[in-house]
Order: C-alpha cells, then structure tokens, then sequence
C-alpha cells in the first residue's frame, strides 16, 4: 500500500510542524504521570454488528519524560461478508499489543503523540465455499485451521482531549500495522485476524477511539 | 480562539481527511467472475452426413468435368453445328454447380457444428442440460466440480452417445471468488470420434480453453 508511506510522511511533517509553533506558547505544560487505563469504545459498537465483534482495553503509564508505555488486549470474532463471493468466513482469537508512546502536548488539555508498537495475536479460523453446477450436486467444502498465530508491528499517531473532570480523557488514533509473520494456508489463505483485520495487503491502516481514565 | 487551539482543530481535520482517502483508496472495483465450475467447450459434427455430402461433390465435379471434356470434342466439330447440344451441356454444367454450391454451403453448417443437441446428462449428476437447439455452435458442458472424471450421456439428433472426461482439479482463489480448475488429461468416447488440441502446454490442458471435436 505505497500511498500509506506519503501519508506518514505528511502527517509526521505536520506534528512536527505543529509541535515548533507550540513551543512559542508561553503556557507552563504539565505532564501528568502516572497509571492510564482505557477502553476502545469504537469497538463497543461492534457488539451491535452481525459481521464482527470486537473488545479491546488498555494500560498505559505515563511518565515524566514524555514516554508512556502501554498495553492493550483484546478480542474479536470477524465474519467480513466480503471474505468470499461464495462462501463464508469467521476468524476468531486474542490478541495483544506493546508499546511506547511519545507526547508531543500543545496545552494541558490537547495532546498529541506517536508510537510504536508491536502485536502478537492467537487466532483460529473456519469457513466454507460453495462452487455450484448446471448439471451435479453442488460442491460444498469447509476448512477450519486451529492454533495460528501472527505478529506485526504498528505505527501510531493521534491526539487526545482531557474532560471537564481531569481524571477523564478522549482520544483518537490513526495506526498503520506492518504485518511481519503470519500463518499461511493454500488454496483458501487467512483472510482476517484479529487485532490486525484484513490480511490483503503487508499493511493495512486503522483507526481507533477511546475513553480513558488517570489514577 | 488560542492558536494552538486553531491548530489541533486543524490536525484532527487534516487527519479525519487522510483517513478518509486511505478508506477510499481500499474500495474494492473489482469484476465479478462468471464461471467458478470448469467446463469442457465441444463441438458436434455429423461426420455420417459429412462423408456422403463429400462422396457426393466428389461425383458431381467428375461429371462437370466429362461434360467439360464433351464440350471442347463437339466445339472442334467443324462438319455438322453442335451449338444446340453445347448450350444443352453447359445447361447441365450449370445446374451440377448450383447443387454442388449448396452442398458445400450444408458441409460448412456440419463442419462448424450446427446440430441439434437434444440434452446432455451424467449418471452422477442430477440435471440433465437441454441446449437450445439455435445455442452456439460450440457446446459449454460443465465438469464435475467435486470428482476427477466426468461421465455423460448425450442425445444428438434422436441417438445416445457416450463422452467421459478425465482431468486433475485445482482450486484457486481469484477476486475473493473460490473457483476450481480442471486441466484434461484424456477425453474418450465409445460411440463418438474424439479430436482435441490443447491451447497451452500439454502438460497443462486447461479445460475452459479446450475445444473438443466430437464426430457422430
């Protein structure tokens, strides 16, 4: 997917760009540190979905130094529709990620920051196709493959706004996952896996929203 | 409204749009594929038809050429006017041509296929096929998705025949779409004359690309 790398490049340019002209700001910028917990409630609306459901919550501490290191998990059970024309597909599995965040703060309210991560998941898929025929019985096959696993790395990048009440937060992210191993399978190859989503393309983007909360 | 503030609005914005184009860019234009069973392409020619059609254009051109020969004696007759008897002859000549035009046009019509194919079934299938008697003159009979041979029964203008297809199945995945391949490795008939030439290399005689000439 090579328009993703000039989209990377551009949004890096502009955090950049933006974090040079919030220097200029005279307001005193505090860090506030310490342990983060937070849900990605746009997968909460997934549960309300016949084609997939997904959970997926984290920790992160935040340190003084800007850095906060993180950890989510998570589960999901994807039935995409556009899987095969003819026939279905149900990947199921956990899944988890690690990493570093950098803060790049404009104010005490509105944070920026980048990312790192790397994610491992362990999944399971099943499905069935369905080739028909003018003259014989249609030939109806299902697969099922247990016990896969997959790793990829991810880079991040989004903004976040504190609530009223402090202790409260909102924010969004744009990912770009690189996927960097995965089980393989012929004819019928895995189609999704969860925390990663659709496995056509070496990256995929994503985006996600959460609600967070500060001890 | 701080700057910095202006600025963020800005970002999300900017972010919101890329994330939107990449959304975009992933949209799926992709066409759809007809043909996810494999098939053998067959052509029926009358070869009993065919035989006495040529058996019969054989005798009329040596008929026009007996008269040709009578023609060319009688016009060096220098004693007695065969002009009568000439016109007579070419009468005829002219005649043999007509019959012999329209039997060529009839081997072109069976040589191309034109038959009446009444219906093809299998023992192992469950539908039989009724082609329409104005379909294409080459015949799309669909192979058995699920086994490495195919058996059918076929009637050709009021007789059965018999046809038996062996080939080696791959499945595939193309465009999101599971489809099985066929590659041929003999196509036999008891009651048919089988004639067929592989597209690509022997080694891979994808049946979609495959014609088959059956004689009857």
């Amino acid at each position: 997917m090579k328009p993703l790398l000039p989209l990377v490049f551009s949004l890096l340019f502009t955090l950049i760009f933006l974090k040079g002209n919030a220097q200029e700001d005279s307001t005193k910028l505090v860090i506030d540190t310490g342990l983060e917990v937070y849900l990605d409630y746009g997968k909460l609306i997934t549960q309300f979905s016949e084609f997939e459901s997904k959970l997926e919550a984290g920790i992160a501490i935040q340190l003084s130094n800007k850095l906060a290191p993180n950890f989510q998990a998570g589960y999901a059970t994807l039935e995409p529709a556009t899987a095969f024309e003819n026939g279905t597909y149900k990947s199921t599995g956990y899944y988890g990620r690690i990493g570093v965040n950098y803060l790049i703060p404009f104010d005490n309210t509105n944070t920026f920051f980048v990312g790192i991560k790397y994610a491992l998941a362990f999944y399971e898929d099943e499905g069935m196709y369905e080739i028909s025929s003018d003259i014989f019985d249609t030939y109806s096959v299902s697969f099922s493959e247990k016990d896969l696993e997959a790793n990829w790395f991810e880079l991040v990048m989004g903004s976040e706004k504190k609530l009223k009440n402090e202790k409260w937060a909102v924010g969004g992210q744009f990912t770009l996952r690189v996927m960097n191993q995965r089980d393989k399978f012929s004819p019928v190859d895995t189609y999704a896996i969860p925390g990663y989503g659709r496995t056509l393309d070496q990256t995929v983007p994503a985006v996600n929203v959460y609600l967070k909360y500060k001890f | 409204m701080r700057p910095v503030i202006k600025m963020s609005l800005k970002f999300s914005a900017f972010l919101s749009l890329c994330v939107l184009i990449v959304a975009l860019s992933c949209e799926d234009t992709e066409p759809e594929i007809d043909n996810i069973d494999p098939f053998l392409n067959i052509v029926f020619i009358n070869g009993d038809s065919l035989d006495q059609l040529n058996a019969l254009i054989e005798e009329i051109d040596l008929t026009v050429k007996d008269i040709d020969d009578t023609i060319a004696i009688l016009a060096l007759d220098s004693v007695i006017d065969r002009t009568e008897t000439i016109d007579s002859l070419n009468e005829e000549k002219a005649a043999l041509n007509t019959t012999k035009s329209a039997f060529n046009l009839t081997v072109t019509d069976i040589e191309s296929g034109s038959v009446r194919v009444f219906g093809i079934s299998s023992p192992a299938g469950i539908n039989p096929i009724i082609p329409s008697p104005d379909s294409a003159e080459i015949f799309r009979i669909p192979l058995n998705p699920a086994e490495d041979i195919s058996e059918f029964e076929i009637s050709l203008e009021g007789q059965q025949y018999d046809l038996k297809a062996t080939y080696e199945r791959n499945t595939v995945v193309e465009q999101r779409t599971v489809i099985v391949e066929a590659f041929l490795t003999d196509v036999i008939s008891e009651s048919l004359e089988i004639t067929y030439i592989c597209q690509d290399s022997s080694t891979t005689c994808t049946s979609n690309e495959t014609t088959v000439t059956a004689r009857f």
